[in-house]
């Protein structure tokens, strides 16, 4: 079974390998100049993918980049035919290229520079030839068409898609990660005024990392969910949700640094506090395992703590935030619960 | 349009960016030289290995960064000679293995040996390319002699230009702080013109995808400034306009929303206000507002259900942000 590859390194160098191997024998087999750019599109394709959904982003941004880049080089090569001109748009574009790598997520505009770039350098080559429309259709977007659908090919067959077991993989980290955060709020609060301020410490980077690394799976995720949009802007909401859950963290940080020193909980309060929290993870690792039925159960449970935590805190007005966060992320893990990932990732992944 | 911030946002170590002054300095010898030699066919090849053999610009000190590139530079030119020659015989098995094989190590060299890769991938590229380039070479034009003249001048661009840039990375100075004010007005904009909203939920997916990239955006800026005092007073910036973002207020009377609400709004339309002001007399115009806008704060009675918390940070953000911009108009004059 392909799919069920271990190594991603060793299914890397495999896909590289035989999309190389096929490249070279259609470049070799197709009786026309420039046949290599067959063999140099699968190279590129193949460089910087691990799962069939990144070959195919690849590949939809090497073609789209190429017709773009044959397209810019045609017009300044008709524009611009002496050698002082080329010379001159050969030395912006490739200027441009180098510029274009800093957009790592802009593919499609590196290789565009970078076809305009060759273009101009084949076309000082090859002034004694006139740069035709065949020339520049067939050789470059039909030969790059072959050369990305055969690593698309080759990927299909060899390379593990491990997107949706990715996405588990992802909403279970952040739930995770959010619990960690809400025991450190929810330890501190039953401790006040004992808690060290320095063991009460979230860092709005951390939060901002972690959320940078989903900013930049959104676009794969985005391709492994083509045909299903609705899901996939779920998905995006989920992970928003998440964020904002974190950032709530902070506020109960925040609040919870705020409050009186003299103040003291009642061992009630203390006891709820813990409860609240018993139940949160119970919540959380019900969503994790995708069984929404005792995440229902649990949930209903919270409101009937956090009912009795407003009751007997309201007489601390300072608490007010607190309280106000508290049911803030109740109502979240409400809408966790009734999300449409919840039901997605249910769905999917029963298996993993 | 992608902006000069958009580049250094993309750039923050200025990596690309010494690539790309190399890259420029390297081409334009190569120009003159393709122009001045005559060399035939083979003058290409100045142009080629000038443009692509600036890609191990690795090591801890110049010397050592110039043997990997003289290394590199070996490499290179041994294998675009090594695809010449199989193009001119039309080794065809001799090439297919070559290329499986370079290009299989490429994939390995990118997941294990990040320096070396740069250097193997293009030994993958050009042995792909100038493979083709011998067999369209059919009266063998490009020959040992000519070739050989030809990559020795590109190697001449690449030295030159790694003495000319020899760093690695550079840093921008005061572009990352305008980046930060850049995207921190961005930021105060969006916000401020975000319509009422009763909870995060209320808003587009849009707006809260934009709203994260910007977030993102002003950490990573952050990350990269090298004055700590000047980034203290970034980090107290970003926690405190995260915060004021994401004020909770779920449950809470019409009452309470609104006053969190015009707090929000109040206190992004002041700081867009200053980001926006162009000269130093408008931005003392905005300095002020901002610190009479705090000083009412201070004076207005906790709201029953924040307990003043989120005036806090929002004083916070005034503080950071005032004090910064003083510095900067003070530091100005005094130049």
């Amino acid at each position: 079974m392909p799919h069920q590859n271990k190594s991603p390194l060793k299914a890397q160098i495999k896909v590289m390998a035989v999309s190389m191997l096929i490249a070279e024998l259609a470049a070799w087999a197709y009786p026309v100049d420039q046949s290599f750019w067959i063999p140099l599109t699968t190279f590129c394709v193949c460089l910087y993918i691990d799962t069939p959904l990144t070959a195919l982003r690849r590949t939809v941004h090497r073609i789209g980049g190429s017709i773009c880049g044959v397209i810019i080089a045609g017009l300044i090569c008709l524009l611009f035919p002496s050698e002082s001109g080329l010379m001159t748009f050969l030395v912006i574009f490739a200027g441009l290229t180098l510029w274009s790598r800093a957009f790592t997520s802009l593919y499609y505009l590196f290789v565009s520079c970078i076809t305009a770039a060759t273009i101009m350098l084949l076309a000082i080559l090859m002034r004694h030839t006139a740069l035709t429309p065949n020339y520049l259709i067939t050789e470059r977007v039909i030969f790059t068409t072959i050369g990305a659908i055969i690593s698309l090919a080759v990927s299909a067959v060899f390379m593990p898609a491990t997107e949706k077991p990715d996405m588990l993989r992802t909403y279970r980290h952040y739930l995770t990660r959010f619990y960690l955060e809400y025991r450190l709020c929810i330890y501190s609060l039953r401790n006040h005024p004992d808690t060290p301020a320095e063991k009460t410490d979230i860092r709005v980077n951390e939060i901002l990392k972690s959320s940078r690394v989903y900013q930049e799976k959104l676009p794969v995720w985005r391709y492994a969910l083509f045909f299903n949009v609705f899901i996939f802007r779920s998905f995006t909401r989920f992970l928003h949700r998440i964020h904002k859950m974190r950032i709530l963290n902070m506020v109960l940080i925040s609040s919870i640094g705020n409050l009186p020193e003299d103040l003291d909980f009642s061992d009630e309060i203390k006891s709820l506090l813990e409860r609240n929290r018993i139940l949160t993870k119970r919540i959380l690792l019900s969503l994790m395992n995708l069984d929404r039925k005792r995440c229902e159960q649990y949930l209903s449970e919270l409101h009937t703590v956090n009912n009795e935590l407003e009751t007997l805190m309201h007489a601390h007005r300072s608490c007010t935030t607190i309280l106000i966060a508290v049911r803030d992320l109740e109502q979240d893990m409400v809408h966790l619960k009734n999300g449409a990932v919840q039901i997605y990732l249910g769905y999917r992944n029963q298996k993993y | 349009m992608l902006g000069i911030t958009d580049y250094i946002r993309n750039d923050l170590e200025g990596v690309y960016t010494a690539e790309l002054l190399r890259g420029a300095i390297s081409m334009f010898f190569a120009v003159i030289l393709t122009q001045i030699l005559e060399l035939g066919e083979a003058r290409a090849y100045i142009l080629i290995v000038a443009l692509n053999g600036l890609r191990s610009m690795t090591g801890e000190t110049l010397p050592r960064r110039l043997l990997n590139i003289i290394i590199s530079l070996f490499l290179l030119v041994g294998t675009i000679g090594l695809s010449i020659w199989y193009g001119h015989n039309h080794m065809y098995l001799a090439q297919t293995v070559t290329a499986i094989v370079l290009s299989s190590a490429t994939v390995y060299a990118l997941a294990g040996h990040k320096s070396a890769s740069g250097t193997i991938m293009f030994m993958s590229v050009f042995n792909i390319v100038n493979f083709g380039m011998g067999l369209l070479d059919v009266n063998h034009e490009v020959n040992p002699a000519n070739f050989s003249v030809a990559a020795g001048c590109g190697s001449l661009c690449v030295i030159t230009s790694v003495l000319a840039v020899p760093v690695l990375k550079f840093h921008w100075c005061l572009l990352i702080n305008h980046c930060f004010y850049h995207d921190l007005k961005l930021y105060a904009r969006m916000m401020c013109r975000s319509s009422y909203y009763d909870s995060f939920s209320d808003l587009s997916e849009k707006s809260k995808n934009r709203l994260l990239m910007l977030q993102s955006s002003l950490y990573n800026i952050t990350k990269h400034v090298d004055d700590p005092e000047r980034r203290e007073r970034y980090v107290k910036i970003l926690n405190g306009v995260v915060l004021i973002t994401y004020w909770p207020t779920t449950d809470t009377d019409s009452v309470h929303v609104a006053h969190i609400n015009s707090l929000r709004n109040s206190i992004f339309k002041l700081m867009y206000g200053l980001l926006s002001a162009g000269s130093d007399a408008d931005v003392k115009t905005a300095v002020d507002e901002l610190n009479f806008f705090r000083l009412n704060l201070a004076m207005v009675p906790d709201d029953p259900f924040c307990n003043g918390e989120m005036k806090r940070h929002a004083g916070e953000v005034i503080e950071a942000i005032t004090e910064l911009k003083m510095r900067e108009i003070k530091n100005a004059s005094s130049e």
